[in-house]
């Protein structure tokens, strides 16, 4: 079967058909990624600086100190827990990722007691460096839920290593959580394959198969090469049993990432054809194959749009 | 318009233009990680990271997907689904007054 108008415009669209419906479909995706950034805001606008099972870095090591419960702080929170949760972390088994039931036992007894009064003490505290922020948060004597707010900070800056250290509201700062450096070299790494792409189509327009070729093959390069850091990325945070069930943030950015990852595979195999065998098309149909490529590059082009927001989204706000 | 043709030497140009928008791209991003160590409050955060991004967004859109050469009616199109996101966000933001501490910063 014919397609029309792949080569020559239509005369009342103005536009050859691949590119319209390119645009359309793009124009749905707008809209799919956008109902998914809704999300990440009704999420984030939603937390709650109560603890949840999910407020873990570590938390092996933070039932491990607090039932060896060494220093004033450890002592005022083993002393406070209820006698259930107190012989559950006694019987907890080091070798063992703890249990979901069993963190809730305890979060659920450290809520209550978040919510009563100030944790501060200066013998508590003596040992432990404040950020100025909680500094300032303690001399104004915060109460209700700004004082929830100040007791969590002052439990993840007391155990910043088994806590995931949130902006204050509970919702996990991503550049604690994420490695910022490699987001950064993704980041980098995807835009360079935006502008090899854009010069792959120019290289056909200027007749030159041989730089499409290359160009083309860069864009290939770089879209494994970000899936490959992806992929570390993911097995590093499933090694640390940070699992898109772990908490909201973790959820939303596995979702995110992932949807964007599954487009970053649907452009490698729509490019890789066109690098490979697709690209017989170039000694036959030169013109509608130089539209081909011009049609994959919009849709490379918004796969990177769609990381150009994740980045600061997910790994530094 | 004329600058989208096909003869080569635009297209000569416009390969420049590809380059300085790349470099422009690159910058842009080494700037939003930048300014996110500098720990500003997290509304003014928020702020200058999103519109860094969309100044990102931008460029991609106007040169590498030819947005500022393209047929108006694309253009609308993409108008009309930038409204329908931004009622999507605004609507689902004003539903957050319900929740009490949320409605304290909006």
């Amino acid at each position: 079967m014919q397609i029309p108008y792949a080569v020559e415009t239509r005369p009342d669209t103005g536009l050859t058909n691949g590119k319209l419906g390119i645009w359309l479909f793009l124009a749905s995706e707008v809209m799919l990624f956008g109902a998914f950034f809704t999300t990440y805001i009704l999420l984030r606008v939603g937390t709650s600086p109560l603890l949840n099972t999910g407020a873990f870095h570590d938390p092996a090591s933070f039932l491990v100190t607090l039932r060896e419960a060494k220093e004033p702080l450890s002592q005022y929170l083993w002393a406070n827990l209820s006698t259930d949760s107190q012989k559950a972390v006694r019987n907890y088994d080091v070798a063992q990722y703890p249990q979901r039931s069993l963190l809730r036992g305890v979060t659920d007894d450290l809520n209550r007691l978040l919510q009563i009064g100030s944790l501060y003490t200066p013998e508590r505290f003596a040992r432990i460096a404040l950020s100025p922020l909680t500094k300032a948060m303690l001399q104004r004597e915060p109460e209700g839920r700004d004082l929830l707010k100040l007791n969590r900070r002052l439990l993840e800056e007391a155990y910043a290593h088994e806590f995931i250290i949130t902006d204050g509201s509970g919702w996990p700062v991503g550049a604690h959580l994420l490695n910022v450096h490699i987001g950064l070299f993704n980041t980098l790494v995807l835009i360079a394959s935006s502008v090899t792409i854009v010069l792959a189509w120019a290289s056909l327009a200027l007749n030159n198969f041989k730089n499409f070729r290359l160009y083309m093959g860069l864009t290939l390069l770089c879209a494994f090469i970000f899936l490959g850091v992806k992929s570390f990325e993911y097995a590093e945070k499933f090694a640390h049993h940070l699992l898109p069930a772990t908490n909201t943030y973790l959820a939303i950015y596995f979702t995110l990432t992932g949807l964007h990852g599954l487009h970053v595979i649907g452009g490698i195999l729509v490019n890789g054809y066109l690098w490979g065998p697709g690209s017989a098309m170039w000694y036959t149909e030169p013109q509608r194959f130089t539209q081909r490529i011009e049609v994959a590059g919009l849709y490379w082009h918004f796969v990177d749009i769609v990381w150009i927001f994740l980045f600061p989204v997910l790994y530094l706000l | 318009m004329e600058n989208h043709s096909h003869n080569p030497a635009a297209i000569k140009k416009q390969v420049r233009l590809y380059i300085a928008v790349f470099t422009a791209l690159m910058v842009l991003t080494i700037v939003t990680v930048a300014v996110s160590r500098l720990h500003l409050a997290l509304g003014i955060a928020i702020g200058v990271a999103l519109i860094i991004a969309c100044c990102k967004a931008s460029l991609v859109g106007g040169f590498f997907m030819h947005l500022l050469w393209e047929r108006r009616s694309i253009r609308w199109l993409l108008l009309l689904v930038a409204f329908f996101v931004i009622a999507l966000i605004f609507l689902c933001v004003l539903g957050t007054l319900d929740i009490p501490w949320a409605a304290k910063h909006l």
